[in-house]
């Protein structure tokens, strides 16, 4: 937001008089349309749910009607064992998922990215865990975690690691295990994306010259490539922070499943849950406003960071 | 970009071997449920309740994918998630490209101010918006449309999609857009010659962002359109189940459907996509 | 002043011309993919037939509970009238009727009592809340003890009536039989079957769900519990749901186990899986503690008509069709849809198409509801989250009974 922030300015073609005031100009007419997209469509539902974390409402109860009380459902909601535990359980599964989906989805993007005669298969093996229809992924791998007939434990009890099956999904600590996997093999794809776009980017000339000058594999990945990937990966890093914090639909299917819904449970399904099951929009409305928060925090390190990064 | 037609390099044997093990992990990793999804579509359902497990199917039974398309119209569901997908992307890749620029090249007040609020727009949860927009959409008289879903699909996607460009847009250098704008180009020229080709892979990554977020949206399509004719695949892919009964086979021919066609566009168009803008672009 | 009176007049003439040109009348009905519409279809039709001044269509959902609740509660809250009927699960009579989303039907039906006195008691209680009646009984299920003839022929022995006549024959039957030969299988996820298998262990030991952290609560979940710490019902208990339970029965693999009526035809081998155990199914009431009487979960569903709906005394009209004695019987001989009218189970095309409904008869004659309350999804979401973690051996059986105790108690109160 301050100056030296600011991108030193372009040399301009003849005609300077139009200075400052057209790039201006230029600027505004370039963001309308997105702003347009956003506002039109996002900024009505958000401000309707800022104000509904004011009100109370709750359908289940009309003839409480729907009164303005204030800070009222922030104070239940900071009063809420269960506000504090799926928080709790929400920012767990978010750095472990973050982490995770950074450790696997870099290598895959440079497994892909690497010349060989398989890279068309690589690319699509990059892809599949995305494209796969979200509502059946938690599914599908609660059923590879299966006690009774589950692939894993197939495999665990072929080759003599285990004796009995495990009880994955009834075993609290492995049911939270299960979850992250999946959870890490469904998004390691989005930052393995974003990344190989980034590698794609950089022209190989560089990290050629820099082997030539004798520098290892690794060390030209971390001197010449990661710098430059930088930008890339703040983007991975704050989409896939955001999207950690809203987690939805992975966890909804495993508390199907398994009997630790204190362990699983994420604000993102407390949220679902207060809204379309129990039907207390007033107090969804606020914790999903505490989400917003959150996600706004955990960012907000982040966003600066592009910011500075694409100013340069 | 040029690695496509580079030199064999010189490798060690551990290299080599560091290098197949990665893409070996890539492939299986990535590859395996699917797989088992394809086996499970070719198999009994007398065969799965099995333990020790069996994993290749007594025989090969493609009829799955035939009742796959005769129980649910699953080919519309198909059409439909083409169109409100590719629709939706294009509608926010044209408007994010332009916003994109203006917030990595130009000089702008409060910029960082603008980046936060872009991305502002991604942080609530979707379900907490859905009554509202759905009560917006009736009121516009847009339920069981594709324009229900391509303007919120395109919408939710303007974020990442602005961000990931602004990252690519940034890495250009200056001094090429700057050579091209002393030779007589216009900004808008510079931007369509020099920086849209050179960001040719953010492009394209921004396009699969958005495209694969649309196809794989649930929560909006199984509300605002409710018409058999007008449900998607990721709605589509649920409707196999009983009350009770999860016909595993069935719904895995529905997710291999679902899937592997996507993926395999993707991967020809991204390929083709990238190598036809860098050919008519400056190299860097 | 002029032009006001012209325009209003313009506006009464317009309204009468709308009301003349929509003279049928067109009814919305919604309901989920898998209660198998095309079974419905012929029936709205026939209805269409008698009365050619309404027309009937037919709205499909997502295929599970959770999606039509989510998609119904998206279009409820925000008032819309486009849906005139929805087909919703009985468990959710309470919270439509409190959000005043369903209408009451007793206005619309004269002699309510009376009309309603031929129905079974367990799905009229559920559709009734504060004393008024939300919704239309369409067809009921409970759930059953199913056990293997075939067995307790083969080890000589009788029906249980008990619980612990039922852990000593399944105990029995599992030791002679060996192998994968579970004695008793229940339903231990965290799902609606569980819920219903532990309030089914709590009334037949005379307790109430507004009391669970009592003696007939530790003796229903101790049983559970124990049925998987002796290796009676499988170890993995807590992760086994409703299909589940009927696979590992259809496979041959269980003596006795609780399911909802759907299982019966999978048995008999109308099924996509094989069947070892056709023929040899028996059915029968839940046993109970002692000297307590034998109780089951109802289940079904029910027709509700959208209290902001435009067309209610047609979509009444509609309703009374469905649960009209012949449309009853037809949905039973074709559908096997359990009827909500008690005079069906002794009817001879029923009968002749389902012989097994004779002996279920008892069974859902006896079948009361779960707790009826608007908070019904917060109450089974505690029920069944404790029970499961009981059962999966993560919380003591005191423990997950003063939590729930704990929890249930500001919302049964």
């Amino acid at each position: 937001m301050t100056q030296k922030n600011i991108a030193a300015p372009l040399p301009r073609r003849k005609g300077r008089s139009r200075g400052e005031a057209s790039e201006g100009q230029l600027a505004f007419w370039l963001l309308l349309p997105a702003a347009l997209l956003l506002c039109g469509v996002l900024l009505f539902p958000m401000i309707t749910t800022i104000r509904d974390s004011f009100y109370f409402n709750k359908l289940t109860e009309p003839f409480n009607g729907q009164p303005f009380v204030g800070l009222k459902n922030y104070v239940q909601m900071f009063a809420d064992p269960r506000f504090g535990t799926s928080l709790r359980n929400t920012l767990f599964f978010a750095v472990l998922t973050v982490g995770g989906s950074f450790l696997i989805g870099i290598p895959m993007a440079l497994a892909a990215h690497t010349p060989s005669k398989v890279r068309g298969l690589a690319r699509v093996a990059l892809l599949l865990p995305w494209a796969m229809p979200p509502v059946m992924t938690g599914l599908i791998f609660a059923w590879l975690f299966n006690a009774q007939y589950g692939v894993f434990n197939d495999i665990l009890v072929r080759l003599g690691i285990v004796q009995e099956p495990l009880l994955w999904l009834s075993t609290p600590g492995l049911a939270v295990l299960a979850m992250v996997v999946t959870i890490v093999w469904k998004t390691s794809s989005f930052v393995a994306l974003i990344v190989l776009g980034g590698l794609q980017g950089i022209p190989r000339e560089l990290t050629e010259a820099s082997e030539v000058d004798g520098a290892s594999r690794v060390q030209s990945f971390f001197r010449i490539i990661l710098p430059l990937l930088a930008p890339s990966l703040a983007v991975a890093f704050i989409f896939r922070s955001i999207s950690a914090v809203q987690v939805f639909d992975i966890p909804y299917t495993f508390i199907q499943q398994a009997p630790a819904q204190g362990l699983l449970e994420t604000l993102g399904v407390y949220i679902y849950r207060t809204s379309i099951e129990f039907l207390d929009f007033g107090y969804a409305a606020t914790l999903s406003v505490a989400l917003f928060a959150v996600s706004l925090v955990v960012t907000g390190v982040y966003v600066r960071f592009v910011r500075d990064g694409a100013s340069t | 970009m040029s690695d496509e037609t580079a030199a064999p390099e010189r490798l060690t044997l551990g290299d080599r071997i560091g290098r197949w093990a990665g893409l070996t992990a890539l492939i299986v990793g990535g590859f395996f449920p699917l797989i088992w999804m394809l086996l499970t579509s070719l198999k009994t359902e007398a065969e799965l309740q099995k333990f020790p497990v069996q994993y290749l199917p007594g025989m090969l039974n493609f009829a799955n994918y035939a009742r796959v398309f005769t129980e649910q119209p699953f080919a519309r569901f198909f059409f439909n998630s083409m169109t409100v997908s590719l629709l939706s992307t294009v509608l926010c890749i044209v408007v994010a490209v332009p916003a994109a620029y203006a917030l990595a090249r130009l000089n702008i007040r409060g910029r960082g101010l603008l980046l936060t609020a872009v991305v502002a727009f991604s942080m609530f949860p979707v379900v907490s918006l859905l009554v509202p927009l759905f009560r917006l959409f009736r009121g516009l008289s847009l339920l069981n449309s594709y324009p229900a879903l391509i303007l919120p699909y395109a919408a939710l996607s303007l974020p990442v999609a602005i961000l990931t460009l602004v990252a690519f847009f940034s890495a250009i250098p200056r001094d090429l857009e700057a050579a091209a704008m002393i030779d007589g180009t216009s900004r808008v020229g510079a931007l369509m010659r020099v920086v849209l080709p050179l960001s040719a892979p953010g492009m394209v990554t921004a396009a699969l962002l958005i495209f694969v977020n649309s196809w794989n949206e649930f929560l909006l399509a199984l509300s605002f359109n409710t018409k058999l004719d007008m449900r998607t695949v990721s709605v589509g892919v649920t409707l196999y189940q009983g009350e009770f009964a999860f016909p595993w086979p069935l719904i895995a021919a529905a997710v291999v459907i679902a899937t592997i066609p996507v993926v395999m566009l993707i991967a020809v168009f991204q390929r083709r996509f990238v190598a036809g803008l860098t050919a008519g672009g400056v190299k860097a | 002043m002029r032009s006001r009176l012209l325009l209003s007049a313009a506006l009464a003439v317009s309204a009468a011309l709308t009301t003349s040109a929509s003279a049928v009348t067109t009814l919305n009905v919604f309901m989920g993919s898998q209660q198998r519409p095309e079974v419905f279809q012929p029936l709205f039709d026939r209805f269409q037939a008698a009365n050619p001044d309404i027309k009937v269509k037919i709205e499909t959902g997502g295929a599970t509970s959770e999606a039509q609740n989510q998609y119904l509660t998206t279009v409820l809250a925000a008032r819309d009238d486009t849906l005139d009927i929805f087909l919703i699960d009985v468990v959710r009579t309470a919270t439509f009727a409190a959000a005043g989303w369903a209408e009451p039907l007793n206005g619309y039906l004269s002699g309510v009592n009376s009309y309603l006195g031929s129905f079974l008691p367990g799905p009229v209680s559920a559709a009734t809340y504060g004393g008024k009646l939300y919704a239309m009984p369409a067809f009921t299920d409970a759930q059953f003890l199913y056990y293997r003839k075939d067995l307790l022929t083969k080890y000589k022995a009788k029906v249980p009536t008990t619980w612990d006549e039922l852990t000593a024959t399944a105990g029995k039957i599992q030791k002679g039989e060996g192998g994968k030969m579970q004695g008793f299988n229940f339903q231990g996820a965290p799902i609606e079957g569980t819920v219903c298998n532990f309030l089914e262990t709590l009334w037949t030991g005379g307790g109430d769900a507004s009391n669970v952290n009592s003696a007939a609560g530790k003796q229903g979940l101790n049983f559970l519990v124990n049925s998987v710490k002796s290796r009676l019902s499988p170890a993995a208990s807590a992760e086994i749901k409703t299909d589940d339970s009927r696979q590992q029965f259809q496979a041959g693999d269980v003596a006795m186990g609780l399911n909802w009526s759907y299982a019966w035809a999978h048995f008999q081998g109308n099924s996509p899986q094989p069947t070892t155990v056709k023929g040899n199914v028996g059915v029968a009431p839940l046993p109970s503690f002692g000297k307590n009487a034998s109780a089951t979960c109802t289940g079904g569903w029910e027709w509700g008509v959208n209290a902001y709906g435009n067309n209610k005394k047609e979509a009444v009209k509609l309703l009374q069709f469905m649960s009209s004695v012949n449309i009853q019987r037809e949905m039973a001989v074709k559908g096997a849809y359990l009827p909500v009218r008690k005079s069906l189970y002794s009817d001879k095309a029923v009968l002749a198409a389902n012989p097994h409904f004779k002996a279920l008869y008892p069974v859902v004659l006896k079948a009361r509801p779960r707790p009826v309350t608007p908070n019904y999804p917060r109450v089974s979401e505690i029920i069944r989250n404790n029970v499961s973690a009981a059962v999966a051996g993560s919380k003591t059986v005191d423990a997950a009974l003063s939590d729930m105790q704990r929890d249930l108690a500001p919302l049964l109160k």
